[in-house]
């Protein structure tokens, strides 16, 4: 008695295995691993096998410590201001501050510089970048809103104007972290201590955004340099914390509180 | 005379691999870097003189402040800052001294800040007492049993540039009830700007 069946995936098989058998009786046992083995990465490269891996950052919230490398941070706000102590901005911009407490967990003092590369500049915000090496004795730049954002990166709320994206990218600088406290720049943070810093950038009088993305980077102890260059040092890593940042209106010129006492 | 190819024994083999397990298990478990890489540490206290063979040095005081204020500009500390008077007497050429630590009971170190007329490193000419003063911003629990340690070496990450070479470790004298008392001080420190020690630090106005 023959079943109804659907013929269709059945012969298929048949003749795929028909296939196979023609092309694998041929060949030794290596050559099938092989060919198995190549067969299976075809197989799934439709299903993105091949797509880089990007890795999901955690939140970055307001009055949430979060841990990146020696230091437990803590963002307290965003704000903008004329002028922040020695750091003046050019003629038309403003300086952008994201205040934090900054602890040092580890046994050992860290360089400022350290939690500098943890906390790079907020993309698409207007951050005047830095002058490139090269160009030193050159025209300063004609368009400070140029911060060099890639056109594929996430659109933020308060992208500034004149964001055209050049065909190099210029660099953002780092921060300037300046202890709050007492207004000087930070140089070494010891363990143990709570800092609460400024981490400042120069910002495009144009941006008038209310928010700004910020973004933390997952700091790795390199204990062994593999060139053998610079053993015992802290890698800036990958991206392991992102959010948006309110930010707080402009105020004229504030003062430090070791000023306001 | 004999001609032809040698014959490779048992005997010479076992002797070859016996030199190279004997080479092997010297490197392996024979501590010679720690032996010729750890610093001479000479230990004193405050007002103690301390021969670094390189130089002489004195711990002449030791004081705590909330704020250090200098010339132009002024540090509030974190914690508190542990103010540290030294007076170093070059003995063999020109010095420059790089190395400026405190280490507490817990084993965390601390660096000195160089704000306010504070020094993080010092130089000084053979000859004569050089003053300066050290300021470090530490927590509350670091002040009982805390040390300075002060060398010419850079007081970088593992000490690299201390190995082989003197360094003073000195006891800052700080007990348990000292170190709260010492917490609940609110005082501001003016330190002087580095200079030639007059003859009551040891020196002679140069």
């Amino acid at each position: 008695m023959k079943h109804a069946r659907n013929d269709g995936p059945d012969l298929a098989f048949r003749l795929g295995r028909r296939v196979v058998t023609a092309v694998a009786d041929d060949m030794s046992t290596t050559q099938r691993v092989v060919a198995g083995v190549v067969a299976a990465l075809v197989a799934v490269s439709p299903f993105g096998a091949w797509n880089e891996v990007e890795p999901q950052a955690d939140p970055l919230t307001v009055g949430t410590p979060v841990e990146v490398g020696p230091f437990e941070v803590t963002i307290e706000k965003a704000a903008t201001a004329d002028e922040l102590g020695h750091l003046v901005p050019a003629p038309g911009n403003h300086m952008l501050a994201v205040v934090a407490n900054v602890t040092n967990t580890g046994d050992v003092p860290e360089i400022a510089g350290t939690l500098g590369s943890a906390v790079p500049a907020p993309e698409n915000v207007g951050i005047v970048p830095q002058e490139p090496m090269g160009s030193l004795g050159a025209e300063p730049g004609t368009d400070p809103a140029d911060d060099g954002a890639t056109p594929s990166a996430a659109p933020s709320a308060s992208a500034a104007p004149g964001d055209e994206g050049g065909s190099a990218e210029p660099e953002l600088p780092s921060p300037s972290i300046v202890n709050i406290k007492d207004g000087a720049d930070v140089r070494i943070l010891n363990p143990g201590l709570t800092y609460r810093v400024a981490l400042i950038w120069e910002q495009s009088g144009e941006f008038s955004g209310d928010v700004i993305p910020l973004r933390m980077v997952e700091l790795e102890w390199v204990e062994e340099d593999p060139l053998g260059l610079d053993d015992g040092h802290w890698f800036a890593n990958e991206i392991a914390f992102e959010g948006q940042i309110p930010v707080e209106a402009a105020k004229p010129a504030p003062s430090t509180e070791a000023e306001q006492q | 005379m004999r001609h032809g190819r040698r014959r490779i024994t048992w005997k010479g083999t076992a002797l070859v691999v016996g030199a190279v397990a004997a080479g092997c298990a010297l490197v392996t478990y024979v501590p010679q870097v720690q032996g010729v890489d750890t610093p001479f540490v000479v230990k004193g206290a405050v007002g103690e003189t301390l021969d670094l063979t390189y130089a002489e040095l004195t711990v002449t005081d030791v004081r705590v402040a909330d704020t250090v204020a200098g010339f132009s500009d002024a540090a509030a500390a974190g914690g508190t800052f542990v103010v540290i008077d030294a007076t170093w007497r070059a003995t063999q050429g020109e010095t420059h001294f790089s190395g400026a630590e405190i280490t507490d009971r817990q084993g965390r170190r601390f660096w000195a800040t160089n704000a306010a007329e504070c020094s993080a490193t010092a130089a000084a000419q053979p000859g004569y007492a050089w003053r300066t003063t050290y300021c470090f911003d530490v927590p509350r629990d670091a002040l009982e049993g805390a040390t300075v340690r002060l060398a010419r070496g850079d007081d970088d990450e593992d000490h690299a540039d201390q190995r082989r070479d003197a360094v003073a470790v000195v006891d800052l004298g700080i007990t348990a009830s000292e170190a709260d008392q010492l917490w609940e001080t609110t005082e501001t420190v003016s330190p002087e700007a580095p200079g030639y020690a007059p003859a009551s630090a040891g020196g002679s106005e140069g």
